[in-house]
């Protein structure tokens, strides 16, 4: 009974795994590596954006989120972590 | 007639589950006490006590006993079937002749419930099984972080050093847990002992693993996130952590326990593949 547990546990792991590496489309390898490289960005008045750093030019940073696009100053952020998943990622693993 | 038998050939004919116990008793012959002793085994079909060498028994005889004090007194027939030299006197081993369905059941649910394992084994079936799931995640994990680490975004950022060795350590963890997991299947056969301590020892091996991971979280200060899912998943593995460590803790105290009932069945196959 057991064996028959892990085993069908780790054949849907496989199937799951082939599945996610071999998909022509690669439509959830795209969302997932977007969800690995989402940015956080910790403002001075306490506010947290998750999104993406799509440009960064002197003072003025373009931050993509879920909504559209808007830029923001350098100076109101409190810090930025780049890729913060895959970085979570790294160091649960 | 009296049969004096070796202490290996006394072992041979240890074919049920028996107890060690030390019920006082006492026996009865031709209707009045003849002697008081205390009873070092029992089983569901016969006990033994030891006596001086000096001391008359009978082949035939009747024993009283109760299980627990105030409890009811059990009446036996008995029958000697061997008596076996020990330091100091002899030691009696009996089968019941005549006995009652009540106290037959009184005696089985005693012998039972103190060789009873699924105690002890549940709890590492669980934590075994707990961290197969865990394994096959942080597999999962490093498969995609391996694949996302050939890409641009993941290579824009390095982390600690030693991530090449470490597929294969993750690979022994998942190995550790799935042996632990699966290994006992058979614990009662022949080779019981050996693989529940090939269990016990796969289950330390993953448990030290996900010990050292989770200090990794705290020297990382993973703690400190500001995600309530990798908050929910560290106290998973604190949960962990402490479910697989009172799992090894209690198997460990039940040691001398399931030792000696995996003994009692090793005799038990043992005496059974003699015989055929």
């Amino acid at each position: 009974m057991k064996k028959f547990l892990l085993g069908f546990i780790v054949g849907m792991f496989f199937t799951g795994s082939l599945y996610f590496f071999l998909q022509p489309d690669a439509t959830v390898r795209i969302k997932m590596g977007r969800l690995l490289d989402r940015d956080t960005l910790y403002l001075k008045n306490g506010d947290v954006i998750l999104g993406w750093i799509v440009q960064e030019e002197g003072d003025k940073i373009l931050v993509e989120v879920e909504k559209g696009t808007f830029i923001l100053n350098r100076s109101e952020c409190k810090s930025i972590q780049k890729n913060t998943f895959l970085r979570y990622l790294r160091e649960l693993i | 007639m009296d049969k004096l038998l070796s202490n290996k050939e006394a072992e041979g004919q240890r074919v049920f589950l028996r107890v060690q116990t030390r019920l006082p008793a006492k026996i009865f012959f031709e209707g009045r006490l003849h002697k008081k002793v205390y009873l070092t085994e029992l089983s569901t079909t016969g006990l033994s006590f030891n006596i001086k060498e000096s001391d008359y028994l009978p082949d035939l005889f009747e024993l009283r006993f109760r299980l627990r004090p105030f409890s009811k007194v059990i009446k036996i027939q008995m029958e000697v079937k061997n008596r076996r030299g020990i330091p100091g006197g002899l030691r009696i081993g009996c089968r019941f002749l005549k006995l009652s369905d009540e106290d037959k059941e009184l005696i089985n649910n005693y012998v039972c419930r103190y060789v009873d394992l699924s105690g002890p084994l549940r709890l590492i079936d669980i934590a075994a099984f707990l961290l197969s799931i865990d394994a096959l995640w942080r597999i999962l994990a490093y498969l995609v972080n391996f694949y996302y680490g050939g890409t641009e975004f993941g290579k824009s950022f390095q982390t600690s050093s030693g991530q090449d060795f470490y597929g294969i350590v993750l690979v022994l963890y998942a190995i550790f847990s799935f042996a632990a997991f699966i290994s006992t299947d058979n614990i009662f056969d022949r080779r019981g002992k050996t693989r529940f301590l090939l269990r016990l020892f796969c289950l330390v091996a993953a448990f030290v693993f996900i010990v050292t991971k989770n200090i990794s979280y705290c020297k990382l200060h993973i703690w400190h996130s500001d995600y309530l899912f990798i908050n929910a998943f560290l106290w998973t593995q604190i949960f962990l952590v402490f479910y697989t460590g009172f799992s090894i803790a209690v198997v460990i105290a039940s040691l001398k326990k399931i030792n000696l009932v995996l003994d009692i069945i090793g005799l038990h196959r043992w005496g059974l593949s003699q015989r055929m």
